[in-house]
């Protein structure tokens, strides 16, 4: 049986709880084996290398050393929490000095990094290790007719040093698992890696509003009924921005954004609220009722 | 040669003007070669941000070469950038474009350059103290605390989603401690220690 230590992040506790509900959900259905990492503190995202490297190595090193005692591997559905633990997890690797000082600190908390587990992310577990075949004996609704754009953003799939499971220009896990449960895929080729700006909607939001608008016409222009990732950040720009993108570029673009765990779970025969669906903010009436045939 | 036209900046700069240090502590920090760079520009062609920075990856790099402390610390670029990755996925150097970015915002805070982008350096800083009170991140108050300090239009704009994000159950308004909040705390004190102890070294070499 697949079983792993859950790593939720600041985030799917929060502004991306719909994430965690379907993540969860899905775990439950398809037999995958989660639990709650105890105790466990913020990746430190993009925030703790523009303060302080040391701190941005030492804060997902806690959280690596917690899951080396319960010697098993990280679940992490958060595109920012995957790429901060996997990138510390690969630098200690590669600097024995570097995790001698951190082992020093965490010893106060009875903790040692051994750098025996590794960090993954629910993408790749399901279409490498549970396999894609056993995923479509599952499906119970096919959502046949529905065109989903496959969108995967950065922090998940580069750079490829330490974030290995997919190609980093060209990836193809969403795109697989959309096919897999019966959706047209899009092909807009580069607009799937495009970035949407991140963090920069507090820094510096006209940049990040016209990076996201790009992506939500795109999408529309490549006849796509939804978006979907596997990214809090992307959610939040592309779901909870739109309607100010709209306002601020005049335009009346329409495109519901879901997490993949979100449109797996409807393939798989789950309710929408038990998927969270009722959390997002672009209405995704127009999905459901194609799923609802 | 007394003195070296700055390709970059169109000035010319004398070669005691350059901080030779700098782009050794850069380079010590970020843990990659920025002397490998032979400027092909393939990161600036890239950069999803490109279009609001002040100067272009490539040329951030080539300046932090020849040591342009200055205007590469009170540049708008390095908050700009996104951490994307892509310039590292891309570089044909293997040069790791988005920690020297994280080291130059490092660095900036640390010698208080101003910012021309004074959310980037808040952002990030009041982030990290939120981490540092309850070892997650409570949204409502980097929101406030973010504000407070960038000034009051910023709540008042992004108010509607504050709502909405409220409406929907999305917002706790009560932070999430971690039980070992006082370990970790002591934790970031010691990262401080360690990383002020490589200054010194730094210093002294």
């Amino acid at each position: 049986m697949l079983s792993y230590i859950y790593f939720p992040g600041c985030s799917l506790h929060a502004t991306a709880m719909e994430y965690d509900i379907a993540t969860r959900a899905v775990c439950k259905e398809l037999g995958i084996e989660i639990a709650e990492m105890e105790d466990w503190n913020c990746c430190g995202a993009t925030a703790a290398y523009a303060v302080d490297r040391f701190l941005s190595i030492a804060l997902p090193a806690r959280d690596l050393a917690i899951a080396d005692r319960e010697k098993k591997d990280i679940l992490a559905p958060c595109a920012a929490c995957y790429h901060f633990l996997a990138r510390a997890n690969e630098i200690l690797r590669e600097k024995p000095e570097l995790k001698e000082k951190i082992n020093k600190v965490l010893a106060s908390m009875n903790l040692e990094y051994k750098g025996f587990i590794e960090v993954r992310h629910p993408l790749d577990i399901i279409i490498n290790d549970y396999d894609l075949e056993n995923i479509k004996k599952k499906i119970a609704k096919p959502l046949t007719g529905l065109k989903v754009a496959p969108y995967y953003g950065c922090l998940m799939i580069k750079p490829p040093t330490f974030c290995k499971f997919d190609n980093p220009e060209n990836p193809q896990t969403l795109d697989k698992l959309a096919a897999a449960v019966g959706a047209e895929v899009a092909q807009w080729r580069e607009w799937k890696t495009k970035c949407c700006g991140g963090a920069l909607q507090m820094i510096k939001e006209d940049a990040m509003m016209e990076l996201t608008r790009r992506i939500l016409v795109k999408a529309e222009e490549n006849g796509a009924d939804c978006i979907v990732t596997a990214c809090p950040f992307c959610h939040m720009n592309l779901d909870m921005m739109q309607s100010k993108i709209n306002a601020a570029f005049d335009l009346k673009l329409y495109v519901p954004v879901l997490y993949f765990s979100q449109l797996l779970g409807l393939a798989l025969g789950l309710s929408p609220r038990e998927l969270g669906l009722d959390k997002i903010k672009v209405s995704p009436k127009k999905i459901l009722e194609a799923v609802a045939h | 040669m007394e003195s070296e036209k700055a390709m970059v900046t169109g000035r010319t700069i004398k070669r005691e003007q350059f901080d030779s240090g700098f782009s050794k502590l850069i380079e010590e920090v970020a843990g990659t070669d920025i002397y490998a760079c032979y400027q092909c520009g393939i990161c600036s062609g890239g950069c999803p941000v490109n279009f609001v920075m002040e100067y272009t990856p490539r040329q951030i790099i080539r300046m932090a070469q020849l040591g342009m402390k200055e205007d590469v610390l009170s540049s708008n670029t390095i908050w700009l950038c996104a951490s994307c990755n892509t310039c590292f996925t891309r570089c044909p150097r293997e040069i790791d474009l988005p920690e020297v970015m994280a080291t130059l915002k490092s660095r900036a805070i640390k010698e208080g350059f101003p910012s021309k982008i004074m959310e980037g350096q808040v952002l990030y800083k009041t982030m990290v103290e939120n981490m540092k009170k309850y070892g997650r991140v409570h949204e409502i108050e980097l929101y406030m605390n973010f504000a407070r300090k960038t000034g009051i239009n910023k709540l008042v704009k992004q108010l509607p989603m504050g709502l909405t994000l409220f409406r929907k159950g999305k917002l706790k308004l009560s932070p999430e401690k971690i039980k070992s909040v006082d370990q970790l705390k002591a934790l970031i004190q010691s990262a401080k220690q360690v990383e002020e102890g490589e200054d010194e070294e730094n210093e002294e070499g």
